[in-house]
Parts: structure tokens; C-alpha cells; sequence
């Protein structure tokens, strides 16, 4: 799991991280080693950038249902 | 004669819709317990998460084709998780949000296995009315809450109860019926503003929300009229939440089956 996947994984978990973060969210970041590149990408909320750093496969999030048009 | 079922078992488990923090206790202690992992996960960051925890996750998110109806590709997965199952593996299929909510793979799976003497069972997960509810300050219990995919929604014909908040999943996906793509159009957009406006002025205040996959996300609230319906920038997560005309009244009618009046509630 790459840099950027771990600390976002870490963060989704950890509430003292995530506090860290909310105050000081370039600082957090940069100690928890992420590159410019993907401080940016999170800081500017460019989520296909975020996602293409993560590894891509942004896939069909639709509902699950064949039956959703049965009526 | 009847053959014995191997020792297979399938759980279903949700990993809830933001990133690795709303899957459940018991939820991550069947995934790292499983033998077999089959997910259907929002993307790559998720599928990682889950590997972390179990390298034996598989993607079912191969089954997928545009063009291939959504009808078959749910099949095709319920069919590798139940023969996995058959095979005499304890299987887990994790699904993103709850497993069972406006998701029928585990559903379909379910009914399978227990028809053929399995084990099978089902746990709750984070959905994502859940985080609705708490990122927009809505308690459903105030005025009540209907809420209808889209598309079944605006084919039925069904009433609205304007008193009540109404959520309509998969609005970018209104008025798409072959279950072949994943976007809708500018017509169905006009149609589906129509229809709301048998119930709703053109001027009524809508919310469109879409809950954040990645914890440095915020949730998307954006605020609109109705009318402004087409020229919203949809896609295949976002929900119309429409807010109530006005709130529930008491009716003397409904309480004098209780044998009460109105001027019993001050």
C-alpha cells in the first residue's frame, strides 16, 4: 500500500490523526510522509487527482438492484 | 439421494461508504476469519483497505460491462460467491455502505445458499442514508421520510406525502431504464422536474448530497431550486433529498379513533 493509501486508511480510523489533520492538514500530512504531488491533490479536493494517486479504478458506484425498475 | 452441503458458510458484511472507519467490530473480525473475500467496492484506496486486512479479497468489479445489462452482471456475482460457498469455503462478500440496502447480490446469494442447506447470514453496515442524516442534520423521525430509487419513483405514479422529507437515490441516473449505462440525460431531467412538480412549486429548495468515499472529503450539500434540476452537475452517487412542504399536522379524523381532539395536545 503506497504513502498517500496508508494515511488515508490511517485517517479514516484514527480520530487523533484525523484531529491533527483538521488543524494543521499540510503539516499532518507532511509528517506522515506524503509528497507535494499528493499534499496538493488532497488540499485542493481534486478528487480524480486523489483517486488516480490511490491507484485509480474509480469505479460505477450505481445501485445494486435489478429489481430497483420492477413495478 | 440428497448430497450432504460441504462446510461452506457466506457472511455478508458492509465496509460502510467512507474509508476504512465505518465498518463495524464483528463486520472486520469475519473478514480477517474468511477464506474466501469477494467485494464490490467503490474504488482502488477501498480494495487496498480490505487487501490489508485479507489478501484473499477478490473484485467482482469485472463482471461489470457498459452495455451489459446490470441484471446479468448481479447474477454472474452471485453465482462465483455461491460456488465458492459450495466449494466448502467460509466466504465473506463485502459490499460498500450496508450489504443489504438498495443491493441485491448478497440478497440473492442468501436465498441461494439457504435453499440448499448453507449457512448464510447477513450484517448490518454504515449506509449511506446513515451519514445523510448525520452530514445534512436530518432526523427522520421529525416529520417522517419516504425515500425511492429514482427511476422507480418516477415511473410508478406513487403519491408523495409532501409532509414528509423525501430521498431520491440515484438521481443521475433518472429515467434510465435498459440498466445498461451509468448517466442520464437532459429530457430525463426535464421529465423527472415535471413530475416532481405535481408535488413541488418550481421554486422549492432541494438539496443535492453525496456522501465522501475519502476522509479528507467533505460531503456535497449543494442547495437549489427544483427548476434548476437539469443544469445540476450529476453523477452516479449523488441524492436528491427534497425537504417537506409542511410539517404534519394532527387530524381530528385519524383521532377520534383514539377518542381525543385536537385541543387535547395544547
Amino acid at each position: 500500500m503506497s504513502t498517500l493509501n496508508k494515511f488515508l486508511t490511517e485517517l479514516g480510523t484514527n480520530a487523533k490523526l484525523m484531529e491533527d489533520y483538521k488543524s494543521e492538514p499540510v503539516a499532518t500530512m507532511k509528517a506522515a510522509g506524503l509528497n507535494d504531488e499528493e499534499i496538493n491533490a488532497v488540499q485542493s479536493n481534486d478528487t480524480a487527482k486523489v483517486k488516480e494517486l490511490t491507484g485509480g479504478g474509480e469505479y460505477a458506484v450505481v445501485v445494486h438492484n435489478v429489481k430497483e425498475h420492477n413495478l | 439421494m440428497k448430497t450432504t452441503p460441504s462446510s461452506g458458510s457466506l457472511t455478508c458484511i458492509g465496509t460502510g461508504i467512507t474509508l476504512a472507519g465505518q465498518i463495524t467490530t464483528l463486520s472486520k473480525d469475519y473478514l480477517e476469519q474468511a477464506e474466501m473475500v469477494f467485494g464490490i467496492l467503490p474504488d482502488k484506496l477501498s480494495e487496498d483497505w480490505v487487501k490489508s486486512i485479507t489478501p484473499s479479497y477478490k473484485s467482482l468489479q469485472y463482471l461489470y460491462g457498459e452495455g451489459k445489462s446490470r441484471r446479468q452482471t448481479y447474477q454472474e456475482m452471485k453465482d462465483v460467491v455461491c460456488q465458492a460457498v459450495r466449494d466448502g469455503n467460509k466466504v465473506v462478500l463485502a459490499l460498500y455502505g450496508h450489504p443489504g440496502i438498495f443491493a441485491c447480490v448478497g440478497h440473492f446469494a442468501i436465498e441461494t445458499l439457504r435453499s440448499e442447506g448453507y449457512p448464510a447470514q447477513m450484517l448490518p453496515g454504515v449506509s449511506a442514508d446513515a451519514c445523510l442524516y448525520a452530514d445534512l442534520g436530518i432526523d427522520p423521525g421529525t416529520t417522517g421520510c419516504q425515500a425511492y430509487e429514482a427511476t422507480q419513483f418516477l415511473f410508478s405514479g406513487v403519491p408523495l406525502n409532501t409532509s414528509a422529507y423525501t430521498i431520491l437515490w440515484q438521481i443521475g441516473l433518472a429515467g434510465e431504464h435498459t440498466l445498461k449505462t451509468f448517466k442520464t440525460t437532459q429530457k430525463n431531467l426535464h421529465a423527472a422536474v415535471r413530475v416532481l412538480n405535481k408535488w413541488y412549486p418550481l421554486e422549492h429548495e432541494m438539496i443535492l448530497y453525496e456522501a465522501p468515499f475519502i476522509p479528507v472529503h467533505h460531503p456535497r450539500i449543494d442547495k437549489f431550486k427544483l427548476k434548476d434540476l437539469p443544469i445540476m452537475d450529476l453523477t452516479s452517487i449523488s441524492t436528491l433529498v427534497i425537504p417537506p412542504l409542511t410539517g404534519l399536522k394532527l387530524d381530528q379524523e385519524s383521532l377520534n379513533e383514539f377518542g381525543l381532539n385536537i385541543s387535547d395536545f395544547g
